[in-house]
């Protein structure tokens, strides 16, 4: 189930010689730096994250903050179901997690700063607007501060697997660009996620170690064999990158030789039916493939819905950027599969006792306009948005702020992109004096009532 | 409009194994069906499955875009379905099956979206689901994807429309008296009547070859389960009463089976089952 270098991608037919030394110094493995601990850590109460990442802006009302009685422009047409949450109401688009609302905590309130998909990512995802501007503003990649993945790696430190994964087809974005906030950011690429592949099939490809074409797990086991493979590639490689290059990829290889970093990595070796449950998707997978990850020690993953924003333009793989037919594809595609397979999930981590050390959150960039828009759907939508939290010290069933009655606006405290950022970190064992001394989210404070 | 959760009593045919997420089957003829297929992580493809023996081929081999909704005119001449373009725009194909020639239809706002095409009984008209400025409504196109006529101007979304065998009525699912719910109304528009009063989502209608019954998709217990009613609302009854999830109901052209798709521990097959 494991493959090695079999990841085709829009700009690479081939490796030449090049490509195949820029591939390799590029390597942004947020493991394999030994962050120096932070003086003023916490214990955490979270071993690690799982950042569930639904690119594109799901429907805040359409999902998980209904407003039946709003007028019919803004309410769409779902009606509304009970939860387990006592007077908590979801849309009828979610009765799974609706029957398990008792494993999770809702928050209404969250803003964001930007109503572009690249920006308002990269916000969500460091806590933090970029001094330049950022994506749409001719903004240039590496300003904005670490992902909030990239903090919690450089806090723990090296470990046998990467500290940082993000699971995807590629850097997430939409189709003009990346999110720039994907990663290490300010701290360069080197804190960059490890980025791993699931397929539907529960495939899992490593794209950031193509150029080891043809090597299988099996024969990466053999030691002999991985050093000759190494003096290969070293005769190919020009020299002055050779060093470098070798350091890299021997830690690569370290990691896929190492029994304990296959295993993570192979679905095969769960049983068939908990595969089955999580559904033949990507998504499904890749979740389980995420909870494999953070059963095996890693201390941040993120699972992306989709690499791309966009629904169904050619290249897409069905975000949840719903300008057009929201509602049609709310109720035949994306919510049944997000309702599905995060309440596997859930209940997954749950029955192994993974969710007492496990923190999860699902969230977006925003939500989208609570007013249907002139060709019957919903458009970007930053000032009020939701997300969900469950495990690692969140107390579950409960419903942080409350929307305005068209779920326009908070009508309690906005919960913002630092808070969100210094919340999991704080969760996950990084003080405010260790975010202090990073230089991180110094504004941001830890979400009253979730904890 | 008596509504009742009874299940018909029989056991489903399994027609896939494969598990792969799928969408709208179609029937081409008693032989073939047209399902769109989430075949890779980047594509919906409408998939031509043989009947008799299960054997699948891309209908549209050299279309790279994601395709979905299929329908096909009664004689069989003519086929309709949805493409995805470069924007949030969806656009709707009709292509005649011997020739090849395609004609589309695009709407005027760059988002707006076409869905679900059903052709009229007599194969002059395509009827469709439309997203554009002036809300989400019903509309047809002649053949060649010219001369608009919008069906419906409610508040609310009109969708999945599907023109019944003598071709008088349109089934249509709306929102307009709050959540989905099944209405139909007279070819040209008029005389709209509800149908259900579920509190849930009511939608996706399929008229019998018969045009006594019409199929749709309910969660009106809890779960999308395929029901089937009379024609004018009345002795609404589930198909069968199933712990996963029942969508997109087809019937058979020559029986009285439906096909859909079903959905149990996130694996998507198409099962038949004998409507009773």
């Amino acid at each position: 189930m494991l493959s090695v270098g079999s990841f085709p991608t829009r700009d690479c037919q081939g490796m030449t010689r090049r490509t195949f030394v820029q591939a390799a110094s590029a390597l942004p493995f947020a493991w394999q730096l030994a962050g120096q601990p932070a003086a003023a850590s916490t214990a955490a109460r979270a071993r690690s994250v799982l950042l569930i990442w639904l690119g594109g802006g799901p429907s805040h009302l359409d999902l998980f903050d209904p407003k039946p009685r709003a007028p019919v422009e803004f309410r769409g047409p779902f009606s509304t179901i009970a939860t387990r949450s006592a007077g908590v109401r979801f849309t009828e688009l979610l009765p799974k997690l609706a029957a398990c609302s008792n494993h999770f905590s809702l928050i209404r309130t969250n803003i964001n700063y930007n109503g572009g998909h690249r920006p308002a990512g990269s916000i969500a995802l460091t806590g933090s607007t970029a001094p330049d501007g950022g994506e749409d503003t001719g903004g240039a990649p590496g300003r904005y501060p670490p992902h909030f993945g990239s903090i919690l790696a450089r806090h723990r430190g090296a470990g046998q697997l990467p500290s940082f994964v993000s699971l995807a087809r590629g850097p997430i974005g939409d189709g003009v660009g990346p999110v720039f906030g994907f990663g290490g950011g300010a701290w360069g690429r080197n804190y960059d996620p490890f980025m791993m592949q699931c397929a539907e099939d529960g495939r899992v490809d490593l794209p950031e170690l193509r150029l080891l074409d043809g090597l299988t797990p099996a024969r990466l086991a053999d030691r002999r064999m991985l050093l000759q493979e190494l003096s290969r590639l070293d005769r190919l490689a020009e020299r002055s990158h050779v060093r470098q290059w070798r350091d890299l990829h021997e830690r690569a290889f370290g990691l896929l030789a190492s029994p304990a970093a296959r295993r993570a990595f192979d679905l095969s070796q769960e049983p068939a039916r908990l595969r089955e449950a999580y559904g033949q998707s990507s998504f499904g997978q890749s979740c389980l493939l995420g909870r494999r990850l953070v059963e095996a020690g890693v201390p941040f993953v993120q699972v992306n819905w989709s690499q791309y924003v966009e629904v169904f333009y050619p290249f897409s793989d069905y975000g949840w950027d719903t300008h057009a037919d929201n509602f049609g594809l709310l109720a035949d595609w994306h919510g049944p599969l997000l309702d599905h397979v995060m309440a596997t999930l859930l209940d997954d981590l749950d029955v192994r006792g993974l969710l007492r050390t496990t923190l999860v959150v699902c969230m977006g960039e925003f939500g989208r306009t609570p007013r249907i828009n002139s060709i019957g759907s919903r458009d970007h939508w930053h000032p009020c948005y939701f997300s969900l939290w469950a495990g690692g010290g969140v107390q579950p069933g409960r419903v942080i702020g409350e929307s305005d009655a068209r779920g326009e606006h908070p009508a309690t405290e906005p919960i913002t992109p630092a808070m969100v950022g210094a919340t999991i970190l704080d969760l996950a064992g990084v003080s405010s004096a260790a975010r202090a001394q990073f230089n991180v989210l110094e504004r941001g404070r830890v979400i009253d009532g979730l904890l | 409009m008596a509504s009742s959760s009874s299940s018909l009593r029989a056991e489903p045919r399994r027609l896939t194994l494969d598990g792969k997420r799928k969408l709208a089957p179609a029937f081409l003829n008693a032989q073939e069906i047209a399902v769109a297929v989430h075949e890779s992580p980047n594509l919906v493809a409408l998939m031509k499955i043989r009947l008799r023996d299960g054997t699948q081929e891309r209908l549209h081999p050299t279309v790279a875009a994601h395709q979905f909704d299929a329908a096909f005119s009664r004689d069989g001449r003519l086929h309709a379905y949805v493409m995805s373009a470069s924007s949030p725009q969806m656009v709707l194909v009709i292509q005649d099956l011997r020739s090849r020639q395609e004609h589309f239809f695009r709407a005027r706002d760059s988002r707006a979206t076409a869905r679900c095409p059903s052709f009229s009984a007599d194969g002059r008209r395509v009827i469709f689901s439309l997203s554009d400025v002036g809300g989400h409504q019903i509309a047809s196109v002649n053949t060649q994807g010219g001369d608009l006529r919008p069906l419906t101007s409610s508040i609310g979304l009109n969708t999945s429309p599907a023109c019944s065998p003598d071709g008088a009525q349109i089934a249509f699912s709306s929102s307009r008296d709050g959540t989905f719910d099944i209405y139909v109304m007279d070819a040209d528009g008029g005389n709209v009547r509800r149908l259900t009063r579920s509190p849930g989502l009511d939608t996706r209608p399929t008229w019998s070859p018969d045009g006594r019954r019409i199929a749709f998709t309910s969660n009106r217990d809890g779960r999308y389960q395929i029901y089937i009613m009379n024609a004018d609302g009345s002795d609404q009854r589930r198909l069968r009463n199933h712990p996963g999830r029942d969508d997109y109901a087809a019937w058979y052209p020559d029986s009285g089976q439906i096909l859909f798709v079903s959905e149990v521990a996130g694996k998507c097959d198409l099962l038949a089952l004998d409507a009773g």
